[in-house]
């Protein structure tokens, strides 16, 4: 034991390369050395080399202050060995292979004799892994019938001591590596020399993955980090954006769906909502450094929710699938705290590709393919048509007037599948085409990768047929722009480079720079219109939404990220890393109708002379990154890695939008002078910019203690100064703790051979500052002042008082589980059970009249007064069913619950119905879920006077809302399959998702519904049909409610199909190529849902992300995508 | 930006220098402070180029931008702002005689035109949540609250950012506070909660003041006024106006007198920075056809009006037109001062040498003799204005009401007669049934005269205002 402690505690090992001549009697070289007072191990070294021996010692055995001074020529090496190891308390013994090892003289320590150890053999050995011959330390070797265990030094070395003789077994385990079993025989005082080389074998534990101090092997972390293998996904699926990349993807992860149409962005959440007027976004990393990742603007969004603002685009997608490795998603805070005061959400950590040593290899990938709709999904529209007392014929009275009868009277119902017709729908087939190439490779000095892509996609939005007609009748001949006809594109470009060096034996940089560029049409949305759904012999001629046809939207998008990193190791035990990211993105949308595009058909003047909406963000982000690293191993069995740093993120975004009227001919842009000169006089042109900032500077310290390569222990602090609360503001503190304890490495483990089994504990803390302008008193200038001369000058008024208490989100989160490989990883099982509790949650709350509030509620500022707690389980289940050459299938399910309570609200804004983020139909609750679904119930109704009608005074309503349920899933789950068929030629993968027990609103069906309010008059729809519209009318006496369109939805999707083939190897080496393959990929093939709407994951409320409400917008599309992939 | 972004960019590459250089474990946060960067530095962001950063107005010129935004303030404040927010102005003449609402023929029962009928026929329940009397009721209220927080926020950045500029402009923003708080105070209820922001920092929720405190609080402003308002007379006149004004509310009628007795009969302050569609919204929308959105000018209103249009008093510049279809029969007239020069354009007097004299006239009469009546005789021959023959005395009984006809008449939709209405109420003494409008309502729709005699806070206040809880009393 003793000799065994004594060696572990060495952590510095020289050692000459393995492989090295050995054998003979050692001892008796002839050596000649000339030194003078230089250090034991320098004189050590020199024997080595002189003798061309392997030499084996750790510096806690040879003193590192001790010198000699020697002068010999042609003396043996024992002799020599024996001068220099005069006084150090040290002997050399020599194995049977002739390897000379370094130990202490236990039995005489006065003593330099040359024979310390008589109670058994002794085996010493280095550990390397095959092939890369880099050392392995904490390997335990150990002869299971005598109890012996040791483990490997940092250095790999390892040394068996008081072995009796016999016939031994030695196992070399390490989680990761193949096992290895050597059986050595011993006999009496041998030193037995034994090596191994392991080899890899993967196993989900040990994969690398981020954390905030640096990569990590999973079974070091107490979080659950989910990586997604991108590049495996994207070569067998179609994925047209980054968001899509994540759908199904981890458990926990949910993709909140904007609408169907092109370009729209989807929303990112991670284990629930938390905040209430805060982002609820997760942070995202490109290798390292914060990207832009928010949504675009949607102009004009003065009016309030506009179905066309569904189509939102999203810096995240951007970027293209393509270009990533993996993905990592840190889950909530217990992973994510030294990200710090924007972690609270989560954190996305995308690796891009990168260049392998080698001969160059380029890639090349070709899609074709497109989208449609099963037509039948549609729903069959209604609406009530008539005569109006005071007004123009045949042209249907509003809802007031329905309830104020003097208007008329409605005599038509028509009922009418617009979107079934092909000259009233206004949807029609898309396309997509796409490709990318990239070429990588170097030397081992320098790699690279260079990759670039085009994708080209036509949305599934169409001008109807019948209204082309008419507006050519109109123009007089065909005189329609395309972009107006089919208003929905993108064109999507990127490029990106990427270099790493290995520069030297201490030091290495990489360096990345992504440039992608789009341009985007979108809407109107192809159901949007649907509401003043037109015939096919143009009986309404008339309607309101003929001014959208001429509506040019459009976003044009400039995003580049450059990034650089240096990692020095100047020693073995300390890395130190410096790094530099910039993030500038620059989004152009807006909404355009040209001077006398419309006419006729415009109903206000001022579009007829054309009108431009629109504006830019521009967001420009800095990373700058210190870290150092200090591995320590303080003994074989325990080591430390300390890890210190600091990291400062600045964010500028700035909103300059505006609106023009009065267009000149051609004029498609804005032209006002002065910027930004604000507002005119006349009320119709303006402009605005609005802009914030979002600092963070924070250092950590993370400190983590190994015990045995089974135990780890880690904890960690982070503080943070943001902008959010300003210099004079708190200074947050995040701490965590984590333990993972590999269990099945364990002596007691009793099912090694067979399985690996984890426990794991993580707590965190992490944060979301307030924006800057929350806390700060805010302005705007305005131009009606008029001075003493009649001239219209600059003004400002208040616009915000701040809040200069404000603090940041905290949240707070625990998470545990465990993790289980059988038969290494054939099977793995991984379970996690987390709670987050968020403290000071932000919500908006209405400020008193006196002090500048409204009259209405609507002037706020932030304040902490929410509490809010997630809760939810996440399994993950992989399983390679059957693994053979001919037929192989993998599969993976994963499951996520999912429970969100709002826990506490400051009692004064209880009553406060516009807490609800001033949607009735989504509510900010205590004890109820964030953004739930509530509504008046609707207790009866009766056709009471028989007339097979019921109207809106034959229902009872009740006094006040009800919890009708969440408004994201309670669960989901989703299964992706893999299958390969003849050795891998053919290959099949297919995914399934299921969610289950969401509330919906189907404010599609409410609207149509409205219509079906005015047939009541003419007694279409059932009773019940009846009713729910009724009950909808908003200028119902009593009040109204949405009660009959909010539905429970469970939905299992077929997600994914792909067929691929690879070329046979023949046709490989006609072509002259590396790899190739052909696949037919397919994306949502089916839905079984019992929702009344076409999709129940279409959103038109994708800007916030926090519920989801069917509002006619796009339904998801169904896509075939025909793939060529080349590799050269 | 940039340079602070240089400047951040500089504190970090010396850092980086410096943790490099000496391998500092934890060197970044140590070589900021070594560097004289502090993270602090780092987070203590700036945008000079938006426009909704406070820090971009922290300058000479921004101060001006913030005065200047007081000075519309006050405009909206008194006059009214977008739409069918009434202002101070608008307000005050429906609630008193002045004006009838003017939208009877609608059939639309919400908005603002039943808003407007609510505050003319005196139907104001202070409980009441439905819109319109929330509506019409916040609307000047949050309108003068603004101003208040724009005067803070104005004199602090004169003071902070301008100290070179004249020190007349932080007078008159005392004094246009001062106003806007003498407005609260005629207009509204006993118990105005007087929340406050702090220059550059936090802000404080106030609880109620009374009708008195709240007159207070305006005469420490006006004094305010008069010691930074040295050199302009025009800005301490303005003050001294409004000293008397609020003196008069707290039935000081002598102070009141010597408040004013510096102020020339020909001083006028007109609130004349109208722009169109946001100034006194009496002509923006039917310019040629009533004398306002919101309200006719009437005649004997509810049995005990005064006779603003039959007096064919001059002072009361009236041009009749033809009726407007929507109320046949209904004499339609436009004021013309208020039109003059151009639409929406015209002057509002919020303080003149005229009321200084009534003002001097009221404490004349308040000590017997005629002296009151001289005055009020010298301010009519004076004026230059065509008709106005000289008062005699009509006793005793009279006097009282002669004086306050003299001021509804020449302060004619300024927004001083429902004050004066409630002071014959509250200081001399009348039954609220012989000073307000009563009976058979005389605008355009049926129904009566309600009670209320002072316009309740908004209700909405006291919702979201957890330390007020309302009117204290609704009494004149």
């Amino acid at each position: 034991m003793s000799h065994i402690t004594k060696v572990l505690f060495a952590i510095l090992l020289v050692t000459s390369p393995i492989g090295a001549q050995t054998g003979g009697d050692v001892n008796s070289r002839l050596i000649t050395l000339n030194m003078k007072n230089v250090p034991v191990r320098d004189a050590l070294d020199s024997v080595r080399r002189k003798a061309n021996v392997k030499l084996l010692y750790g510096d806690r055995v040879v003193p590192e202050n001790h010198k000699v001074s020697l002068k010999v020529k042609d003396a043996r090496v024992q002799d020599v060995l024996n001068t220099i190891l005069k006084r150090t308390g040290a002997v050399s013994r020599v194995s049977r292979d002739g390897q000379i090892t370094i130990v202490r003289d236990t039995l005489n320590r006065s003593s330099s004799g040359n024979n310390p150890v008589t109670d058994g053999a002794v085996i010493i050995g280095r550990i390397i892994e095959a092939g890369q011959k880099s050392p392995i330390p904490q390997v335990v070797i150990s002869i299971e019938l005598l109890r012996i265990s040791v483990q490997s030094d940092s250095r790999g070395v390892f040394m068996l001591n008081k072995i009796p003789a016999g016939t031994h077994r030695i196992t070399v385990r390490m989680l990761g590596y193949q096992t290895q079993v050597s059986t050595v025989e011993v006999s009496g005082a041998d030193t037995i020399g034994l090596d191994f080389a392991l080899v890899p074998v993967a196993n989900h534990l040990t994969e690398v993955v981020t954390t905030g101090s640096g990569d990590r092997q999973r079974y070091e972390v107490g979080n659950s980090i989910s990586t997604i293998k991108a590049d495996s996904v994207v070569q067998n699926s179609f994925v047209p954006t980054l968001a899509d990349l994540l759908v199904n993807r981890a458990p926990g992860l949910q993709v909140v769906h904007g609408s169907g149409a092109v370009g729209s962005a989807k929303r990112i959440r991670i284990r629930g909502i938390q905040s209430i007027i805060g982002s609820n976004d997760p942070i995202v990393l490109i290798d390292g450094f914060r990207m832009n990742s928010g949504v675009g603007e949607c102009r004009p969004a003065y009016s309030g929710i506009d179905v066309s603002c569904a189509d939102r685009t999203s810096r995240l997608d951007d970027l293209d699938p393509d270009m990533i490795e993996s993905i990592d998603i840190l889950k909530g805070p217990a992973a994510s705290t030294l990200y710090g005061s924007d972690a609270a959400n989560g954190v996305i950590v995308i690796r891009t590709k990168r260049g392998q040593a080698g001969p160059a290899r380029m890639n090349v990938r070709a899609d074709n393919g497109f989208s449609n709709y099963p037509s039948q999904n549609f729903p069959v529209l209604t609406r009530a048509l008539g005569s109006a007392a005071h007004a123009a014929d045949f042209l249907p009275c509003g809802l007031l007037q329905l309830v104020e009868p003097r208007c008329g009277f409605q005599d038509t119902v028509i009922q009418f599948g617009m979107f079934r017709d092909k000259n009233t729908a206004s949807i029609a087939k898309g396309r997509n085409t796409g490709i990318s190439m990239d070429i990588s490779g170097g030397y081992p000095t320098l790699q690279y990768f260079i990759a670039g892509s085009f994708d080209d996609r036509l949305g599934n939005s169409k001008m109807p047929k019948v209204n082309q007609n008419i507006i050519e009748k109109a123009k007089g001949g065909n005189t329609l722009a395309s972009n107006l006809i089919r208003p929905n594109a993108e064109k999507r470009s990127n490029a990106s480079i990427r270099l790493n060096s290995q520069a030297s034996s201490i030091a290495d940089f990489a360096f990345g720079a992504n440039i992608m560029a789009r341009k985007q049409r979108r809407g109107p949305n192809g159901m949007s219109d649907a509401f003043s759904f037109r015939t096919p012999d143009d009986t309404i001629t008339l309607s309101e939404g003929w001014t959208d046809f001429f509506k040019e939207r459009s976003e044009n998008i400039l995003h580049s990220a450059v990034n650089g990193t240096v990692n020095m190791r100047p020693f073995s035990i300390l890395m130190l890393k410096a790094s530099y990211g910039f993030d500038f993105s620059s989004a152009d949308d807006k909404e355009l109708t040209r001077r006398d595009a419309c006419t006729p058909f415009c109903q206000y003047q001022y579009v007829a002379e054309g009108e431009v909406f629109g504006g830019r963000i521009t967001e420009t982000s800095h990373t700058f990154d210190l870290g150092s690293t200090v591995n320590i191993p303080i003994t074989t069995n325990l080591s430390s890695r300390t890890a210190f740093g600091a990291q400062y993120v600045r964010t500028n975004q700035s909103d300059l939008n505006g609106y023009q009227v009065n267009l000149a001919y051609g004029q498609t842009e804005f032209r006002l002078p002065n910027l930004p000169s604000v507002y005119s006089p006349i009320r119709a042109n303006f402009i605005d910019m609005r802009t914030d900032v979002k600092a963070v500077f924070g250092a950590y310290i993370d400190q983590n203690f190994t015990f045995g390569n089974r135990l780890f222990i880690g904890g960690a602090i982070r503080q943070d100064a943001t902008s959010g609360l300003g210099p004079q503001g708190v200074k947050p503190v995040y701490p965590k703790f984590s333990v993972s304890w590999l269990l099945s490495e364990e002596s007691f483990f009793p099912w090694k051979d067979l399985a690996s089994f984890r426990l794991r504990f993580a707590y965190g803390h992490a944060g979301v500052q307030p924006q800057m302008t929350e806390r700060l008193r805010t302005y705007r200038i305005w131009n009606d002042f008029i001075n003493s001369s009649g001239v219209y000058e600059s003004n400002v008024y208040i616009e915000g008082i701040g809040n200069q208490r404000i603090r940041p989100e905290r949240t707070v989160e625990s998470e545990y589980g465990f993790e289980v490989g059988i038969l290494n990883d054939r099977f793995i099982l991984d379970v996690t059970r987390f709670r987050k509790n968020t403290r000071d949650a932000l919500a908006s709350r209405p400020i008193p009249l006196s002090l500048g509030g409204s009259t209405y509620g609507t002037v706020r500022r932030a304040e902490n007064i929410g509490d809010v707690r997630n809760t939810g389980t996440e399994i993950t289940l992989g399983a390679k069913v059957v693994d053979m050459s001919l037929l192989s299938w993998h599969s993976n399910i994963s499951y996520a619950s999912r429970k969100n309570v709002l826990l506490r609200l400051d009692e004064s804004i209880l009553g406060d119905v516009f807490a609800t983020n001033g949607i009735m139909d989504s509510r900010i609750v205590p004890g109820y879920p964030l953004f739930g679904r509530w509504a008046r119930p609707i207790l009866g109704f009766a056709d009471e006077n028989g007339d097979g009608i019921v109207s809106h005074k034959e229902i009872v309503l009740g006094d006040s809302m009800v919890f009708m349920g969440p408004s994201q899933p309670r669960f989901d789950m989703s299964i992706n399959n893999g299958f390969g068929l003849l050795n891998g030629r053919f290959r099949v993968d297919a995914s399934l998702q299921y969610q289950h027990s969401m509330i919906q609103y189907n404010e599609f069906l409410g609207k149509n519904s409205q219509a079906l309010a005015y047939s009541q008059i003419l007694g279409a729809g059932t009773l019940m049909q009846q009713a729910f519209s009724a009950a909808s009318v908003q200028t119902r006496p009593g009040g109204s409610t949405h009660y009959g369109f909010m539905e429970k939805v469970n939905v299992l999707r077929f997600n994914n199909l792909s067929f691929t083939a690879v070329f046979p190897q023949e046709l490989i080496r006609a072509m002259r190529l590396r790899g190739g393959s052909v696949g037919l990929l397919a994306t949502n093939l089916g839905m079984w849902t019992s929702y009344s709407g076409v999709d129940p994951e279409t959103n038109t409320r994708a800007a916030d992300g926090n519920e989801i409400v069917d509002g006619g917008g796009l339904p998801q599309p169904r896509t075939w995508t025909l793939r060529l992939s080349l590799n050269f | 930006m940039k340079a602070k972004l240089i400047e951040s960019v500089g504190c970090l590459q010396r850092s980086l220098r410096l943790c490099i250089r000496n391998v500092a474990l934890f060197g970044s946060i140590a070589a900021l402070n070594l560097t004289g960067c502090s993270p602090s530095d780092l987070i203590d962001t700036d945008v000079p180029s938006g426009t909704n950063d406070p820090r971009a107005y922290n300058t000479a010129e921004g101060a001006l931008l913030r005065y200047r935004g007081l000075i519309s303030s006050f405009r909206q404040g008194v006059s009214g702002g977008t739409g069918s927010q009434l202002g101070f102005i608008p307000t005050s003449s429906l609630i008193s005689d002045e004006l009838i609402a003017s939208q009877a023929n609608s059939i639309n029962t919400s908005g603002s035109d039943a808003s407007n009928i609510a505050v003319d026929s005196r139907n104001l329940d202070p409980e009441s949540r439905e819109g319109a009397i929330v509506q019409v009721t916040a609307g000047a209220w949050i309108a003068l609250h603004k101003v208040r927080l724009a005067a803070i926020d104005a004199i602090g950045a004169l003071h902070s950012y301008a100290p070179q500029s004249p020190p007349d402009r932080i007078g008159h923003a005392f004094a246009l506070w001062g106003m806007s708080e003498v407005m609260l105070a005629e207009l509204y209820c006993s118990g105005i909660p007087l929340s406050r922001i702090e220059f550059g920092g936090g802000a404080y929720i106030a609880s109620g003041s009374t009708t008195e405190e709240v007159y207070s609080s305006a005469l420490k402003l006006f004094d305010s006024a008069l010691v930074y308002a040295t050199d302009s007379l025009a800005y301490r006149h303005l003050a001294m106006v409004g000293k008397g004004w609020a003196l008069l509310g707290l039935n000081r009628y002598a102070e009141a007198a010597a408040a004013v007795a510096e102020v020339p009969v020909e001083f006028v302050y007109n609130n004349s920075h109208v722009s169109e569609g946001s100034g006194l919204n009496f002509t923006y929308y039917q310019p040629d056809r009533l004398v306002s959105i919101s309200g006719i000018v009437s005649d004997r209103e509810g049995i005990l009006g005064l006779p603003y249009i039959s007096a064919a008093d001059p002072r009361i510049d009236l041009i009749q037109l033809p009726s407007d279809a929507s109320l046949p029969g209904v004499p339609a007239f436009m004021v013309r001062k208020f039109v003059q020069p151009a639409p929406g354009a015209g002057p509002v007097t919020v303080a003149s040498g005229i009321e200084a004299r009534l003002i001097r006239a009221e404490y004349e009469l308040s000590q017997g003799g005629s002296a009151w009546l001289n005055t009020l005789n010298d301010l009519r021959s004076s004026a230059g204005i065509a008709g106005l023959d000289p008062l005699t005395d009509p006793g005793v009984e009279s006097r009282v009401d002669t004086l306050f006809k003299e001021r509804a008449f020449w302060l004619f939709l300024t927004g001083r007669r429902h004050g004066d209405m409630r002071r014959l109420v509250r200081q001399y003494g009348k039954p609220i049934g012989n000073v307000f409008p009563r009976g058979p309502y005389t605008g355009h729709r049926s129904g009566a005269y309600g009670t209320a005699v002072v316009l309740p806070a908004p209700i909405t206040e006291r919702d979201v205002n957890t330390s007020y809880s309302g009117c204290f009393h609704t009494n004149a």
